[in-house]
């Protein structure tokens, strides 16, 4: 019995001191795990509901030839507007690509250009 | 300036010596070309170099006529300094990074001796962490990725010879190095190094006596805090640079509002990645020692810590599992993110396993077995595609070393199976890098058609930075860059097209096809993959080249003046 005490209270001893070293990283690996799993939950519903890749050109010429719209109507149809439009187009094109998944969304709304500017500001910010 | 940082025998300067002497000879061939692993962002890296030398806009690094502020401006200034002293290419402008993967393995070597590795394992360490693909990859491009690597090898060995020899001025070097390597890539750094500094000091303070209970880390506080102040001392350096930019009104705010919240915070914000790329980019970028490297891990992690070199080797090591652990956190995982941590690891690891272990001799067998099925992988594409004898020898010898190894492997002692191993790594990554990569490079712009292009060129292709591709292949060439569905964009009708990677493209009209030349199809499927090796024109698609309709071929055309097709 004596021994039986003896040895369960070095172990339970070792085992705390062990513990007690090794704590902050068990502490820091549990949060990574916890984490990372709550963020591949979210990933695997949002993976279901994300347009595909594909989608993305026909989606961006839509977009940004929405927002060459929006812009002359915002800086005035001059001439010399008129002639930045397509380097506009082409330069949204290339950044839309990265976000089309983000802030298609907003263009399956009928919009006009402040409230669309809104919802895509609104969409590129959220976090995710 | 060597001999004040460490004292060194003459044995140890002439392994100084050979490791640059093998890291020039492993990186330097063939840096020009684009037979090389690369990586996006450096084309607009190099971009960025000559656009700024252009306009002679040498402290604000532009590109496309606007400041470049998606990186600070250090890896710019590099390339910039190397283009002024050896002239405009792409050798030039790549220089910068094999400087860094030199320093890089002169400081995995300085680790390891301050770590009390014996001088010849501690070299043939050094040379076979520049044989890895991390080093191999990014030491050959103008990325931040080898200067980041570099900083934290340096910053890894400063504070090891810190914990070693207790100098505060090895702390006070380790900061200035991490506070100017913000100017490469911003704070990222600063959180590295301050992770090698929190497991020191956790390894310190957290530490306690259970019966009676006392805090016997207590007495280390002090030491943490002097330490801590004196390593963030040099943080002068990015104060000053962001006061700089702050200074210049709302253009500057906003650039750096830009540069925190897009470079850096929008890495936690971007679609989720799975962890693996994590994990994966430790098997890739430790190739082609992945195996040897994981068991060595794994040994040194149970390993007995019973000396001051040994506990800092673990700090090492420890600094490098938490730094795999952090990357798990952002959104955005890429396997080369686990770069910096390598060098760390590479040398905590060694500096604890006892290389005689019976475990990592299997490794090392299954590390030879892996090297020999990658010889003969590596010898198909040139059975496929007709490779010169110069692709055999270098790929033959590489195979049968680690035949040859496994098949006498019970007769041989433990440093002949390193050997072995090391012989057989260095000529597949060989193989790879100088044999298979040229075997399948397919240029943007071939030597052969370039004469024949319109001065003036417009890119037409789905990517902007596909337009800085030709700007930096076609230097003497004025580049536009247009999207396919905005052709009107280069709309002077006097540049010829180069529809690039655009299927089902149709010029606009005055505009004739001119010329076609063959590149890799990207984002292939298994299936297309496995059909594409009975017949590698499926792997193919053609960049198409549309000259001015009226508009001859500047020299080689045909006389005729039709339209040809490039045989490449």
């Amino acid at each position: 019995m004596s021994f039986l005490k003896r040895f369960s209270g070095a172990f339970s001893k070792q085992w705390l001191s062990w513990s007690l070293r090794w704590l902050p990283l068990i502490l820091f690996i549990g949060y990574v795990i916890v984490a990372v799993a709550m963020k591949d939950r979210e990933r695997d519903s949002r993976a279901a509901a994300g347009p595909v890749r594909a989608e993305a050109h026909a989606n961006c010429e839509k977009i940004c030839d929405t927002m060459a719209v929006c812009a002359l109507a915002q800086f005035g149809q001059t001439a010399a507007n008129e002639a930045l439009v397509p380097q506009l187009k082409n330069n949204c094109y290339s950044g839309c690509l990265l976000q089309e998944e983000k802030v298609s969304v907003c263009f399956q709304q009928d919009l006009d250009c402040f409230a669309l500017t809104q919802c895509a500001v609104q969409y590129l910010y959220q976090r995710q | 300036m060597i001999g004040h940082i460490m004292v060194m025998n003459r044995s140890e300067y002439y392994a100084l010596f050979g490791i640059v002497l093998v890291g020039l000879l492993a990186l330097m061939p063939g840096l020009s070309g684009t037979a090389l692993l690369g990586q996006g962002d450096e084309v607009m890296h190099i971009a960025t170099v000559r656009d700024s030398l252009d306009s002679q806009s040498y402290m604000v690094p532009i590109v496309n006529g606007a400041t470049n502020y998606h990186k600070p401006p250090l890896l710019f200034w590099l390339g910039m300094a190397s283009e002024m002293a050896f002239g405009r290419s792409m050798w030039a402008d790549r220089m910068p990074a094999v400087i860094m993967a030199l320093l890089s393995a002169l400081a995995v070597f300085g680790t390891l001796r301050v770590l009390r590795v014996e001088l010849r394992t501690a070299f043939a360490l050094s040379l076979a962490y520049i044989f890895t693909i991390a080093v191999l990859k990014f030491g050959r491009l103008l990325m931040m990725e080898q200067a980041l690597v570099a900083s934290m090898s340096g910053v890894a060995f400063f504070f090891a010879r810190y914990i070693r020899y207790r100098q505060l001025r090895d702390v006070l070097f380790a900061g200035l190095i991490a506070a100017v390597s913000y100017l490469y890539l911003g704070p990222l750094i600063q959180g590295y190094a301050g992770l090698l500094l929190a497991v020191w000091a956790g390894s310190l303070v957290w530490r306690f006596q259970l019966d009676p209970f006392r805090w016997r880390g207590r007495k280390s506080l002090a030491e943490v805090i002097r330490v801590g102040f004196v390593f963030h001392l040099p943080k002068v350096v990015p104060l000053a640079w962001l006061g700089c930019i702050s200074s210049q009104g709302p253009g500057g705010s906003l650039l750096l509002q830009y540069f925190f919240q897009f470079e850096n915070v929008g890495k936690f914000l971007e679609a989720n990645q799975p962890e693996g790329r994590i994990f994966g980019g430790w098997l890739m970028y430790s190739a082609p020692w992945s195996l040897l490297f994981i068991v060595m891990v794994v040994l040194a992690i149970r390993a007995r810590v019973r000396s001051r070199a040994r506990w800092t080797a673990a700090i090492l090591l420890w600094t490098g599992v938490c730094f795999t652990l952090l990357h798990l956190l952002p959104n955005r995982k890429d396997g080369y993110y686990i770069l910096p941590a390598l060098p760390l690891v590479w040398a905590g690891a060694a500096a604890l396993v006892d290389f005689r272990a019976l475990s990592l001799q299997r490794a090392v067998f299954a590390n030879l077995v892996a090297a020999l099925l990658v010889g003969v992988i590596f010898l198909l594409p040139a059975f496929l595609l007709g490779a010169g004898p110069g692709y055999y020898l270098l790929a033959v010898p590489a195979v049968l070393v680690a035949a040859v190894a496994l098949f006498f492997w019970r007769r041989l002692s433990a440093r002949e199976r390193y050997g072995a191993l090391f012989a057989a790594g260095i000529g597949t990554v060989a193989t790879f890098q100088f044999a298979l990569m040229p075997l399948l490079d397919r240029p943007y712009a071939p030597a052969a058609i370039r004469s024949q292009l319109t001065t003036d060129l417009c890119v037409v292709s789905k990517e902007s930075w596909d337009g800085f591709i030709y700007k930096n292949t076609l230097p003497a060439h004025d580049i536009k860059h247009t999207a396919p569905s905005v052709a009107e964009a280069c709309g002077e009708g006097r540049r010829g097209l180069i529809a690039y990677r655009v299927e089902g493209y149709e010029a606009p009209s005055g505009y004739e096809r001119s010329l076609s030349w063959p590149v890799w199809r990207e984002g292939l499927s298994a299936d297309e993959i496995l059909a594409g090796l009975r017949d590698p024109a499926l792997l193919q698609t053609e960049i198409i080249y549309y000259r001015p309709a009226g508009e001859v071929a500047q020299s080689g055309g045909g006389e005729d003046g039709e339209a040809e097709q490039a045989s490449l």
